[in-house]
């Protein structure tokens, strides 16, 4: 199972929002609670922490970036050596995570 | 050049000015440790320290008035005033003293003092969404700014707290969320210029602040329909760039003035007037606020503050 | 004293006086308060100029220019009584919304401190502006701050036609000050060895760091509140102010301790009535403002 992680909607009135570092190399396992990125918005920092493991297969974004509520940031997988469909795929399943914004 | 989030652009050209001139001194509610109200002065408090970084009690009209005083004795004060709607307490000292200061004292006190004030309707309801920039566009000795992108707000605040007298800066709660380009070296953007946002030859569409970026937004409608609208942010509300203003409506033939403020007596009035003037044959038309109080609900507010379809509408009964 | 007395009467034999608060009765004020502050301590006070300006070392000819428009003056004559300033003799200025000069003056005081100059920054202002909320805020602030601020209501009883009981709901100007912890005294003002024992008090605190301070200083107001006002204070009330009029109380002092006999006195009064009459014929020869000036530093 490949799920995508989305920049979530529930920001406020964020309009756009800067990635400040990913938490996770590509390939590497994501487990539950363990933080995924941080990224910042016009009011808050946020940190997104997965609500279950995956390992990250591919991040679509660079540290520094301009980001987007709804943007896909990544793909994660159940297991590393799972197939990923072309990079332009829409994916149906969406991974949990939850968030903290300081 | 560099990608900022509006409130980092006013930040950095905090930092810049003070770090150049050790006069320049900021008062408000929450500036300090807290960061300010719109996390805009998030990190001087740390880098200049409490002397130079100093939280006011909630009382705008002496807040305006310290700052009154303190540039009138020689410092370079930044007043912040949360919402522009509460300035109305500070007018006194800013009108009456502030702003007469130079004349009255034949030019030996001046007060070279900035009031930087939020304007605009997001859902806070009708005494936290008023846009009064006309009323303070009439006195004289008063200079008025509108900033719409994160550059501009860099650039103008610098020359705001440059300035000889006393600036009114105004910047609004929907441009906060929004990230904008900024140069990366020190630079200035000089008081009394307006900026060519979009070429257009049907008609030019005249805004500041955020309508500058729902007249954008209209300009992208009005193109699906084979109309090319000019838009020109004022960027400076006092000083008018009439020379800006008046080259593009010679070229269009039709000028559409939008504000989220009132329409009556409001700023579209003053264009309106003066264009007609300078530009033989303009047509105009104004297009600003419902007459009414702005409410919090969504729908009253999203009913009463122009939006892009409205504003596409107003241009096009223009060139009918 | 006298001198301010004089120019007084000076100005209400022009052509065209204007409309002018006069400061009769209330000298001592201004020159008690004008004789311990340095020309380096910003002095701001309110529409009651005309004795502080002159105390403050505002030259007469100049000064009466000004009040009746003509240029000569230190502001060209636009500013008029209510706005008259001359910093570099220490007015920072007179203005004509009351209390409005309160916050600017604690911002004054905020450069001082800012700067580390060690000025005092004194703001005069009436029994009138006591019930302004912008005492109140400045107070606040001005505690908070611990500014270098010296506030000094210039007290004569009235607001124009309202008696401070009928005005102020507090027994006393200073309880003003009370609930910000800032060191008050009222000072009997129609005395002016009072008045400067007070404000010298005051200032060395202030220079020492000690943060604002506040004097009621209380004297009375001869005169109806101004020239466009006529007298409505029972004749019997204003007759006995005669007895504090702070000329009088002065001149019996210096007699009493063998300072003044009436040779002094007279020759005294001789010099002032010269050099306001010298003021007269400055203030006569000084030309209009061009009125291009009208739009000038704006």
């Amino acid at each position: 199972m490949i799920r995508k992680f989305v920049i979530p909607k529930e920001l406020g009135d964020s309009i756009e929002v800067r990635l400040l570092q990913w938490c996770k190399a590509e390939g590497e396992m994501v487990n539950a609670d363990e933080a995924l990125l941080e990224f910042e918005t016009d009011k808050a920092i946020v940190l997104v922490t997965a609500s279950q493991a995956g390992v990250l297969r591919r991040r679509f974004f660079n540290d520094g970036d301009w980001m987007k509520p709804g943007d896909v940031a990544a793909w994660l997988s159940d297991q590393a050596d799972e197939a990923l469909p072309a990079a332009d795929a829409v994916l149906d399943d969406t991974l949990l995570v939850t968030f903290d914004a300081t | 050049m560099s990608r900022l989030f509006f409130r980092e652009a006013l930040a950095r050209a905090m930092a810049e000015e003070m770090a150049r001139d050790p006069r320049v001194i900021l008062m408000g509610q929450d500036i300090a440790e807290h960061g300010g109200s719109y996390a805009e002065t998030r990190g001087l408090f740390e880098r200049f320290g409490p002397s130079r970084v100093r939280n006011t009690p909630v009382a705008e009209a002496v807040t305006v008035g310290l700052a009154a005083g303190a540039a009138a004795a020689g410092l370079r004060p930044l007043a912040f005033i949360t919402y522009l709607d509460f300035l109305m307490l500070g007018l006194d000292p800013l009108v009456n003293y502030a702003a007469k200061l130079r004349f009255k004292s034949a030019g030996q006190l001046t007060a070279p003092m900035v009031v930087k004030a939020t304007a605009g309707a997001k859902g806070q309801g009708p005494t936290h969404a008023q846009s009064i920039e006309p009323w303070l566009m009439n006195v004289p000795g008063l200079t008025v700014l509108a900033p719409s992108t994160a550059g501009d707000a860099y650039g103008l605040l610098k020359s705001a707290l440059r300035a000889s007298g006393p600036v009114v800066y105004i910047d609004h709660k929907r441009l906060f969320p929004l990230g904008g380009t900024v140069p990366d070296d020190e630079q200035t953007i000089p008081i009394g210029s307006a900026a060519l946002r979009r070429d257009g030859r049907h008609l030019t569409i005249v805004a500041h602040s955020y309508m500058s970026v729902v007249a954008l937004e209209a300009a992208a409608l009005l193109a699906a329909s084979g109309i090319e609208a000019e838009v020109v942010d004022l960027r400076s509300l006092w000083p008018i760039d009439w020379q800006t203003l008046a080259d593009s409506c010679r070229r269009t033939g039709h000028a559409l003035f939008v504000e989220e403020g009132q329409e009556v007596c409001g700023v579209g009035a003053e264009l309106a007037f003066g264009l007609r003037e300078r530009v033989d044959g303009l047509r105009v038309a104004r297009l600003g606020a419902r007459r009414a109080p702005v409410s919090a609900s969504p729908v009253l507010e999203a009913y009463t503050i122009p939006d892009a379809p409205r504003v596409a509408e107003a241009a096009r009964r223009l060139l009918g | 004293m006298l001198e301010l007395r004089v120019f007084e009467q000076a100005l209400l034999r022009q052509p065209k006086p204007g409309f002018q608060l006069l400061s009769r009765g209330q000298e001592a004020t201004a020159v008690g308060v004008c004789t311990v502050l340095a020309a380096s301590d910003p002095l701001l006070c309110s529409g009651r100029s005309i004795g502080i300006a002159l105390a403050r070392g505002v030259p007469a000819g100049g000064l009466l220019a000004e009040l009746i428009g003509k240029d000569g003056g230190p502001n060209r004559g636009r500013a008029g009584r209510a706005h008259v300033s001359m910093p570099s003799v220490g007015l920072y200025g007179a203005h004509g919304v009351v209390a409005g000069n309160l916050s600017v003056a604690a911002g004054v005081a905020l450069a001082q401190q800012q700067l580390q100059s060690g000025a005092v920054t004194c703001c005069l202002f009436g029994d009138g502006a006591c019930g302004a909320g912008a005492l109140h805020e400045t107070l606040n602030v001005a505690a908070l701050w611990r500014l270098p601020l010296l506030l000094a209501c210039d007290n004569n009883g009235y607001a124009v036609s309202t008696s401070v009981r009928d005005g102020l709901g507090v027994e006393r100007i200073v309880d003003f000050a009370l609930p910000f912890g800032i060191p008050a005294r009222t000072v009997d003002a129609t005395d002016v060895d009072a008045v400067v024992d007070a404000v010298a008090e005051a200032a060395a605190a202030i220079r020492a760091g000690g943060g604002p301070r506040f004097l009621d200083l209380r004297s009375v107001r001869l005169g109806p509140h101004s020239t466009l006002t006529k007298e409505e204070r029972p004749a019997e009330e204003v007759e006995s102010f005669a007895q504090s009029d702070p000329l009088r109380v002065y001149e019996n002092r210096l007699r009493q301790q063998g300072l003044l006999d009436d040779a002094a006195w007279s020759a005294m009064q001789a010099r002032v009535q010269a050099r306001i009459a010298q003021a007269e014929r400055f203030a006569a020869d000084a030309p209009w403002p061009d009125p291009a000036e009208a739009v000038l530093d704006v």
